[in-house]
């Protein structure tokens, strides 16, 4: 390495660590750290970066931090409270319904507020479209109609449902041992939802941010599909095993349904067995699940934990509604920007300990802010495009 | 405090939402996380109300409190999931994300909680920080800005008002000092 070329890799590391590198640094480091001698020079730097900085914390301040936290300690033994909202958005009835229900609760509030002004229309929604990409590399957006299309070899297209595709067993060409499969893949952007049914009759549900891959005809020992995000298998029954693996489970059935999650930057991933049993492979564990089971890897503590849960509620976003259960705000509202492919920025200072319940219609987030602002007695607008949920200010 | 030394009790302590069991794991490792969740967030008030969240999120959730391992890395790990959602929220990944480079930021980048436990520990940061605390003060500054805030030596020169020379004079010290020490880094 140059002395001149030196310093400047030294800046770069420096920034990337100090979390100050813009986006073009951040490409440059990206290629830079592939070679194994970076990567080696990286891994050290870091060592040295974080070993050298003695950060210290001033007495006063630390004690000011136990203070509070004994403050906060005796004021919570004092009020324990646990109170749960629950948030229903199903139809405009069922709005109308838990209005009333939560007038009841909170008349001694008044904040009915007037959002005629607030113009969903402004709002910007993701406009990134569904990929198909096909084995010879080719990208296919299935919700664009095009008579090409029709005549793909690999997929049928579904006429009447543009959010489905499906595949056929190619009879006449038994992929032999030596051949290799051929792969397509489909990803889903937020906001969107996608269906495909796969050669062996295996019906796949997608949910929004997520990614899939899949062989166009199943090869002879095994079923295999690569899954980033969510999904929900009704797996055809066959003597095949149907393995469904993510970056850090393998999920193998014979068949049965069952919803897996596994989103990228997520703490945990899971897998909810709606009938029929399913095998659970994380870390070397493995772990056999029974139907309204669900299972959860954490992906810090390595460990497998099982839980009860109504299966068929769980997975109703299949069918267009979304079912949140004993969230905090920031994750009720993190679901809800993937559900409807939406920014929302998050300006209240509604305490993490609020859980939510709700069920959200995929078509109607107007009714769905109505509902969550006045359970959680925040209120919202449309700024720029993006919906901003603050206090409400007397 | 050292009423608690076995770690059972303690850990028996914490459930039942004691006071001075709180306090106690708080004295102790307070600083270590403080100054871990520094290095992620690099922003001390951030820091501050990261680690103290951690403090109350653990009191809230007590009764299924559940520690395989030890309080210890129970707190750096979480610690560590609460930097997340304020880098997050900070907008720091939003630029990984979008070069698709979310990945590069975990798997490399960030520190995790079980690198930071091996180094707090380590021989090999106990010489670093040595050596590096025991440099004169101007040299210990050319070195923080150089090589920690990633500051070009021009950029460092015209801050401090000193010439380019000797910044790269005082570089060359720092560097000779911990070369010597760190004789398996191909860094310096």
């Amino acid at each position: 390495m140059q002395l001149k070329g030196e310093e400047a890799t030294d800046i770069l590391i420096s920034r990337i660590l100090k979390g100050i590198a813009n986006t073009e640094e951040i490409a440059e480091f990206a290629i830079w750290i592939k070679d194994l001698d970076h990567e080696r020079y990286f891994e050290q730097y870091k060592e040295v970066w974080h070993s050298a900085q003695e950060v210290h914390v001033s007495e006063g301040k630390k004690d000011q931090s136990l203070q509070s936290l004994i403050h906060y300690i005796r004021y919570n033994k004092r009020r324990q409270i646990n109170r749960r909202r629950f948030v229903y958005v199903l139809s405009s009835a069922a709005v109308i319904l838990s209005i009333f229900g939560l007038f009841r609760f909170y008349d001694n509030y008044s904040m009915w507020y007037d959002y005629s002004h607030v113009s969903f229309s402004e709002l910007k929604h993701n406009t990134d479209s569904i990929k198909v990409v096909l084995s010879d590399g080719r990208v296919i957006n299935p919700m664009r109609k095009s008579p090409y299309y029709a005549q793909e070899k690999e997929i049928n297209m579904n006429s009447a449902n543009q959010r489905e595709i499906s595949y056929v067993a190619q009879k006449t060409s038994r992929p032999q041992k030596t051949e290799r499969l051929k792969y397509n893949s489909v990803s889903i952007p937020a906001g969107e939802r996608f269906a495909i049914v796969l050669s062996d009759g295996t019906k796949v549900y997608l949910n929004s941010n997520s990614y899939i891959r899949y062989p166009v005809s199943f090869g002879k020992e095994s079923r295999d599909v690569t899954l980033v995000g969510r999904a929900y298998f009704d797996v055809q029954k066959s003597d095949v095993p149907f393995i469904v693996t993510t970056s850090d489970m393998k999920v193998e059935v014979l068949g049965t349904s069952f919803d897996v999650e596994s989103k990228k930057d997520a703490t945990s991933s899971s897998v909810i067995l709606v009938e029929g049993s399913v095998k659970v492979l994380a870390d070397g564990q493995s772990k056999i699940i029974s139907p309204n089971e669900m299972l959860s890897v954490n992906r810090f503590h390595k460990n497998m934990s099982v839980k009860n849960v109504d299966s068929k509620t769980m997975t109703l976003w299949k069918d267009g509604i979304l079912v949140l259960k004993e969230q905090s705000i920031d994750s009720m509202l993190e679901s809800l920007c993937s559900w409807y492919g939406v920014e929302i920025i998050n300006n209240s200072t509604v305490s993490r300990r609020e859980k939510f319940n709700g069920k959200f219609d995929r078509e109607n987030i107007e009714a769905a802010m109505k509902t969550i602002a006045l359970s959680a007695k925040v209120r919202y607008r449309i700024e720029n495009g993006i919906l901003i949920i603050e206090d409400i200010k007397e | 405090m050292d009423n608690f030394t076995n770690n059972e009790e303690l850990l028996n302590a914490l459930k039942a939402g004691g006071e001075e069991a709180f306090s106690f794991i708080f004295i102790k490792y307070y600083s270590n996380l403080f100054s871990y969740a520094y290095r992620i967030l690099n922003d001390n008030s951030d820091a501050q109300e990261c680690v103290q969240k951690t403090f109350y999120h653990m009191w809230d959730i007590r009764h299924k409190l559940e520690i395989r391992d030890s309080i210890k890395s129970y707190l750096y790990r979480s610690v560590y999931n609460n930097c997340i959602n304020i880098i997050r929220q900070k907008k720091v990944l939003s630029k990984y994300e979008e070069g698709g480079q979310t990945d590069l930021y975990f798997s490399r980048i960030i520190q995790s909680p079980q690198t930071e436990m091996r180094l707090i520990d380590s021989e090999t940061r106990r010489v670093i920080l040595q050596n590096v605390q025991s440099l004169p003060e101007k040299c210990k500054e050319i070195f923080i800005r150089c090589k920690i805030n990633g500051q070009s030596q021009a950029e460092v020169a015209s801050i401090m008002n000193i010439s380019i020379k000797t910044v790269e004079n005082q570089m060359t010290i720092a560097l000779k000092k911990l070369k010597e020490k760190l004789k398996y880094f191909i860094l310096f």
